[in-house]
């Protein structure tokens, strides 16, 4: 079997510079396929087989894309669940829920408790406000992130 | 059955795991971090539950949000896949505290085989062999090493017990070097796992590993599912796997599939699991660790027996008896697995992620892909930079050869470097093709 090396390099050479991703020519005995990505890189060919190892040029590299993963869409007045669980309103018996409508909060005061693997944590509030709408139900189950309570837009926030 | 499984991690495994939750009729509760909101397993899963920030320390390794998670949406059971928490013999107890089925074998033995220096032992007594080494942990410091690399003659290695990944490990070729090397090895693997306990094994400069997956119910019934040759490695990182090894006869693999048989026994294994080996010569096979897991490469073995592995775990831990019997066990043809990396192998396998444009997977008969990737999806630099494997099956490695290198040309990943490149290359290697392989094969070669 000859192979008529300048009509090959004829065949690929005009596959390469073409809209064509992929070719597979049968001439006699002999089969070629080839690939090639349309954003102007080409994959050198590969006889099936018998043929040297198959060589892939350097494609160029276009600078990857990296931007941070998107922030959260909740506003900068909610106030999130820090920890997977249930979220209870009530921090102490007998007490009323600290995150009511209408009620002010300070940062770092203590919203709530999350309850997970029977251990109780203590909820601090991150933003200090009015709290415009409790998000929850006592009792809810919550996961990370969870908008727990809406604050009052307001310029004196914490 | 299990009722529902609380898959504790991301990317394909838990897409594989969800996917054969789904087949069985079991539930599956999928857990994600901030990173991941968009990711298929959170698309997959009956219910979703977010865990915390990118972070994996964070989210994936946190586990009273995984554990209340699981407790919130009344899972019966976690699946800890492979990675993260799989190896984690404190998180597997806590899992049995709180009423929650972990499918995998018990705490202690997971305890036991990831004490590397007692899992050597262990086996010693159990009548695998192992390599020519230290009994245990190396005691007497660097003159227990020293004169222990007499005796068994140089270079050897030291290694750490707590550890894995090719860290806190020194090779020694002279013994000036010795005692250098073993302080340095001590504290890398301190600074890694914890722990600075090290021990010693004869160095195997050409080696092939060849592992055996085993499976094993609660009834006492274990059964191994053949090898797996792992010996295209880039620094101890598995590229390309296959079953069978071309390197192995039948008798080779009768005498490991009994060998790995034994260490089951020997440490009451349950579940899936498998034993590592290094082979050193023709049919001179050592045991170097047991991994208390699923492995990335299971499919290689899925595709030779017919059987589904995550299945087998499921019904495993729900308490039912192995299905099959050794003699049922048929393997077929010839398969192997390629890791595909968002890593650019032409900047020395830096990590490329990012978002992924177009993603066209090959396709065809005896292909199979498994994936979290899809065209439009973001591959997030926080975790590792495993996007795919592409499993292909053959009649004999010559098929399974050439089938692999049309799906890899065929493989569209637009938008982030891949090591596919990479593998092209290794499918062109005459060594590779004639099966001639070790696990410096890569360095040696390209």
């Amino acid at each position: 079997m000859t192979v008529n090396k300048g009509k090959l390099r004829s065949l690929l050479g005009r596959f390469a510079k073409s809209r064509f991703r992929y070719i597979d020519v049968k001439d006699g005995r002999m089969r070629i396929m080839a690939v090639q990505k349309p954003a102007s890189r080409a994959s050198a060919g590969a006889a099936t087989g018998r043929e040297g190892p198959l060589t892939v040029p350097k494609p160029s590299i276009p600078s990857p894309e990296m931007r941070p993963p998107e922030a959260m869409a909740v506003t900068p007045t909610t106030i999130r669940s820090p920890r997977v669980g249930h979220f209870y309103n009530v921090i102490k018996e007998g007490e009323p829920p600290v995150l009511l409508a209408g009620k002010s909060i300070a940062k770092g005061q203590v919203i709530g408790i999350i309850e997970a693997m029977h251990l109780k944590y203590e909820v601090k509030a991150d933003l200090g406000g009015v709290v415009e709408e409790l998000l929850v139900e006592n009792g809810e189950a919550v996961e990370y992130g969870q908008p727990l309570a809406r604050l009052k837009e307001s310029s004196e926030e914490a | 059955m299990l009722k529902k499984v609380l898959v504790a991690n991301r990317g394909e495994i838990a897409v594989r795991i969800i996917r054969s939750c789904r087949e069985l009729g079991v539930g599956s509760v999928a857990v994600y971090s901030e990173a991941d909101r968009d990711s298929l397993h959170v698309k997959l899963a009956n219910e979703a539950v977010c865990v915390g920030p990118p972070a994996a320390g964070q989210s994936y390794l946190n586990v009273p949000n995984i554990i209340s998670a699981a407790e919130i949406t009344g899972c019966d059971s976690i699946h800890p896949g492979y990675g993260f928490l799989a190896e984690n013999a404190g998180f597997a107890e806590i899992c049995a505290e709180c009423g929650l089925t972990f499918i995998g074998p018990e705490p202690q033995v997971i305890e036991m085989m990831g004490n590397k220096s007692q899992a050597r032992k262990t086996m010693m007594a159990a009548g695998v062999p192992v390599v020519p080494g230290s009994e245990g942990v190396l005691t007497g410091g660097p003159p227990q090493a020293k004169e222990l690399a007499e005796e068994i003659g140089y270079p050897v290695l030291l290694k750490a017990s707590a550890g894995g990944g090719g860290k806190g490990m020194r090779i020694v070729y002279e013994p000036d070097e010795l005692e250098k090397a073993f302080d340095m090895a001590q504290l890398e693997a301190q600074a890694a796992f914890g722990n600075g306990d090290l021990y010693l094994e004869k160095y195997i400069e050409t080696a092939r590993h060849i592992e055996v997956q085993v499976i094993a119910d609660h009834h006492g019934n274990a059964v191994h599912l053949g090898e797996r040759e792992c010996s295209i490695q880039r620094r101890h990182q598995k590229l390309i796997e296959e079953s069978p090894s071309p390197a192995l006869t039948d008798e080779d693999r009768r005498r490991l599939g009994a060998f790995a048989l034994k260490a089951v026994d020997a440490v009451g294994y349950r579940n899936a699991g498998t034993v590592e080996f290094i082979m050193a010569g023709p049919g001179e096979f050592y045991f170097m660790e047991m991994n208390t897991r699923l492995q990335v490469e299971h499919p290689v073995t899925e595709r030779i027996t017919g059987l589904d592995l995550v299945r087998f775990q499921l019904r495993i831990a729900s308490g039912e008896p192995l299905a099959i019997k050794q003699e049922d066990v048929d393997f077929r043809g010839h398969a192997i697995e390629f890791r595909i990396n968002a890593e650019d192998p032409d900047n020395d396998f830096a990590p490329s992620p990012g978002l992924i444009k177009t993603f066209e997977p090959p396709l065809g008969p005896f292909v199979r892909v498994d994936t979290m990737a899809h065209s439009g999806c973001r591959i997030q630099p926080f975790y590792d930079s495993l996007i795919a494997k592409i499993i292909v099956w053959g009649i004999d490695r010559h098929e399974s050869l050439a089938r692999a290198q049309r799906c890899l040309m065929e493989f569209y990943i637009d938008g982030i470097k891949t090591t596919i490149p990479l593998h092209l290359k290794i499918l062109g290697n005459q060594k590779f093709i004639a099966g001639d392989v070790n696990t410096r094969f890569l360095d040696d070669e390209l």
